[in-house]
């Protein structure tokens, strides 16, 4: 018995190591060029967060005016890191998940290229000034296509790994990351004809597009976070996921509830009156499935606090989880039709977009690549100092970002905007310290990912420890140095047999 | 056991299977997207349509008289040229005119503090936005220039126009800026003893048809021969002022459209010129620059 369940063991070994080797090239393709997209966006993001309390600053650069700058900065987070760092997680997962080394990792890789020429492109675009617009699709319209287009030949994979799957279970994981995947190209496609090519009347479109924002982050980054972060608990602290209706339900609320919010951004507009108040019933609704899965994971965490602590995938994880809770109680304030007098036309969609796109789904992310990279590249993570820094200012970042420009700016904003016995000036003025501090705020999170993506160029250099000791996040000192021995992880394992 | 080596799953009918069913899914929402658009995009029906026209005719009509409000088309090209030419014709160009330059060294230097204010108050109110750093160049023809021309009639016309009592042409312009930067009634008084200190336009006027009319009409008897020096304060000193400004001016009295201060006088006057000649003598009074004669 014993020596069959070594055996089983050790193929079972030998099997994870050869999926890990089937996608190392196009996933860590996609986490580098992610992270260098969020370095851009980032940077991008400062200099327009800049020129909203002090509009002078670089004024005399006409490629980087606020108008510019700032649909580049959210369409290269958006197309450039987010969608690339959901494409190396969903691959990745999909592919461990269904036991079954990919066979396609050439295709996936010129796919990535294409997707990173087309944001590129359209990066370009935007910043030369032929950007659209609309809000989320910027892009010059001859890039969704190729977007698209690229999207479709790396999703398949996932699809058809799926399909192809040892044995008929399907982990929660699965379902989040298959349904992710049709949920996409349906999302993408839909905003993009209604908005670029069927000649509708230009509400159609302006509501669409405020559906296409909603649905992109509720039925693609959030799943695919989910997703990562039942993988990640589960696997980090060795237990099942907590309760497995609770998935199942969080899943199918997710999937009936998500695809009815957005048409709320046009609350007042001349469109019909059901299409805004359901769009903010189900904008406040999608608290449900977020807590189901945010209870469900937090759940399968608890008592585990040393691994908490140690563990650099879940301390992300579990800070992503936090950002999603505090994304389903920040939509039902937000979305509230009596709210939205004050939330509608301030910072506050802004600060709910950047905590639903880096304090909920990146911060679940950067998880899921603490995990899988040093499994990819089978080196370790160099430094624990870098991580930590990496963890804190992201925190920071998304404390500030969620204080000044989610919830305090935008309601002092919209308070001041509605008081119509002071000039308007006034309310611009009294925004001036929430502006500041979300600078401020995007400023920690770019020291955060400038020693990140160090990192992570180091580790796609396989310049990682060679270890068999993961890097952990612990402070006690050993003969051994913090993390064990050094050498092969070959050599370790057979000095060990 | 399950057999780790061997996926019975993994078949390439599967795999085929799986990539077209894929892409179906992939575009489904699209292809019914289309679908939906092509039914709902139907002609627009006749109800609609008959909706439609009684909207566009309040459209027409709101657009033709907007249109008549406002100066002629190419209005804005001519100044657009005239500024253009400026710099190389003469030194009143903005914001760099003789006056204005004196108006800034003043104020660096500490200067008279009661011209000062009044100068300060001219930039803080906005009052240059349309008529000019140096008050003499309006952006628009139908603005007038305001150099050097009486306080006393400034006054009274920036009084008239913020509570009403003058209401023609341009004038809801200027009261929506004396209303919305607050101007009391001291500060009025400020800007206008400013600007009476200016520089009057540097124009010449010649001899001629409009100089002629000018006397046989008997503006002369008010506003003075050269047309710059009238009988009493409370008239406006009128040469160099811009000719599309004079003629509305002289149409709004005539129409009784402007009725403020005095304009009861020269509405009496006005009965008996044409439109026509409204235009020569507004071309004339304009005059030409200096170096342009």
């Amino acid at each position: 018995m014993s020596t069959q369940s070594n055996a089983s063991n050790t193929e079972d070994i030998e099997l994870r190591s050869s999926i890990d080797r089937s996608l190392r090239h196009p996933v860590m393709f996609f986490f580098t060029s992610g992270a260098a997209w969020l370095a851009v966006s980032l940077v991008l993001g400062i200099i327009a967060s800049i020129k909203t309390h002090n509009p002078a600053f670089l004024g005399e650069y006409s490629f980087i005016q606020y108008g510019r700058a700032f649909p580049a900065h959210i369409n290269a987070l958006v197309y450039g890191w987010g969608a690339q760092a959901a494409f190396g997680v969903m691959i990745w997962l999909m592919a461990r998940l269904s036991r079954q080394p990919s066979k396609n990792a050439g295709t996936l890789l010129v796919a990535g290229h294409i997707w990173n020429l087309g944001v590129s492109l359209g990066t370009i675009g935007i910043l030369a000034g032929f950007g659209t617009g609309k809000h989320w699709m910027e892009f010059p319209t001859f890039v969704w296509p190729v977007l698209l287009a690229s999207y479709a030949a790396i999703a398949i994979w996932v699809v058809i790994s799926f399909k192809v799957r040892r044995g008929d279970h399907a982990y929660i994981s699965q379902w989040y990351i298959l349904a992710a995947c049709i949920w996409f190209p349906w999302i993408y496609l839909t905003a993009n004809l209604y908005v670029n090519v069927f000649d509708v009347h230009p509400l159609v479109a302006a509501a669409v597009n405020g559906w296409f924002r909603q649905a992109l982050t509720l039925l693609f980054f959030v799943p695919i976070a989910i997703a990562s972060a039942y993988y990640i608990t589960a696997k980090v602290t060795g237990r099942a996921v907590y309760n497995y209706s609770y998935s199942a339900g969080g899943f199918w609320a997710l999937a009936i509830i998500a695809p009815w919010a957005g048409m709320n951004a046009l609350m007042g507009a001349p469109i019909p009156l059901f299409l805004q108040y359901t769009g903010a019933a189900a904008s406040m609704l999608v608290a449900v499935p977020l807590i189901f899965a945010g209870v469900n994971v937090l759940k399968t965490t608890s008592g585990q606090a040393e691994k908490l602590a140690h563990s650099p995938s879940l301390r992300f994880t579990v800070a992503g989880v936090f950002g999603m809770l505090s994304l389903a109680v920040l939509g039902v304030i937000l979305a509230h039709p009596d709210a939205m007098r004050y939330s509608q036309f301030s910072l506050a969609g802004y600060g709910y977009d950047i905590l639903a796109l880096y304090g909920s789904f990146s911060m679940c992310m950067f998880g899921a690549i603490y995990f899988i990279v040093p499994r990819i590249t089978r080196r370790e993570w160099l430094s624990r100092r870098l991580i930590r820094t990496h963890f804190w200012f992201s925190v920071y970042g998304v404390c500030l970002m969620l204080l000044f420009c989610t919830l305090l700016g935008s309601f002092q904003q919209g308070a001041a905007q509605e008081n119509f016995n002071q000039p308007w000036k006034q309310a611009v003025n009294s925004t001036f310290p929430y502006a500041v501090g979300t600078t401020l705020a995007w400023c920690a999170i770019l020291w955060a990912n400038i020693f990140f993506f160090i990192h992570l160029t180091l580790m796609w250099l396989r310049l990682g420890r060679r270890s068999s000791h993961p890097t952990l996040l612990r402070r006690e000192h050993s003969a051994l140095g913090p993390h064990g021995p050094e050498g092969d992880i070959e050599e370790l394992e057979s000095a060990k047999a | 056991m399950p057999n780790q080596t061997s996926n019975h799953r993994d078949t390439p009918l599967r795999r085929f299977n799986a990539f077209w069913w894929g892409l179906a899914y992939f575009s489904i929402f699209g292809i019914l997207s289309a679908l939906v658009y092509w039914q709902t995009g139907s002609p627009v029906d006749a109800v609609a349509q008959e909706r439609a026209s009684g909207r566009l005719e309040v459209r027409a009509k709101v657009d033709a008289a907007q249109a008549e409000l406002l100066p002629p088309a190419d209005a804005t090209d001519k100044l657009t040229d005239e500024i253009k030419a400026g710099p190389q014709a003469t030194d009143q160009f903005v914001p760099g005119s003789e006056s204005h330059k004196r108006a800034m060294e003043q104020l660096a230097s500490g200067g008279d503090e009661a011209a000062n204010e009044g100068f300060k108050l001219y930039t803080a109110k906005a009052c240059n936005t349309c008529h000019g750093a140096d008050a003499n160049r309006p952006i628009s023809p139908a603005y007038p220039k305001l150099g050097g021309q009486t306080a006393e009639y400034l006054l009274a016309q920036i009084k008239d126009i913020h509570n009403g009592v003058r209401a023609n042409g341009q004038s809801a312009v200027m009261k929506g800026m004396t209303t919305a930067m607050n101007l009391t009634e001291d500060e009025m008084k400020k800007i206008s003893d400013w600007i009476a200190t200016l520089d009057k336009p540097d124009v010449v006027l010649p001899e001629g048809d409009g100089k002629n009319l000018y006397m046989a009409k008997a503006c002369a008897t008010c506003h003075g021969p050269d047309a710059n020096t009238p009988i009493m304060p409370a008239y406006p000193r009128l040469a160099g002022q811009n000719s599309q400004y004079l003629y509305d001016q002289m149409k709004a009295i005539k129409d009784g459209a402007r009725a403020n201060g005095q304009s009861a006088v020269m509405k009496g006057i006005m009965a008996n010129v044409s439109e026509e000649e409204m235009k020569v003598i507004a071309d004339w009074v304009a005059g030409q620059k200096a170096d342009q004669q």
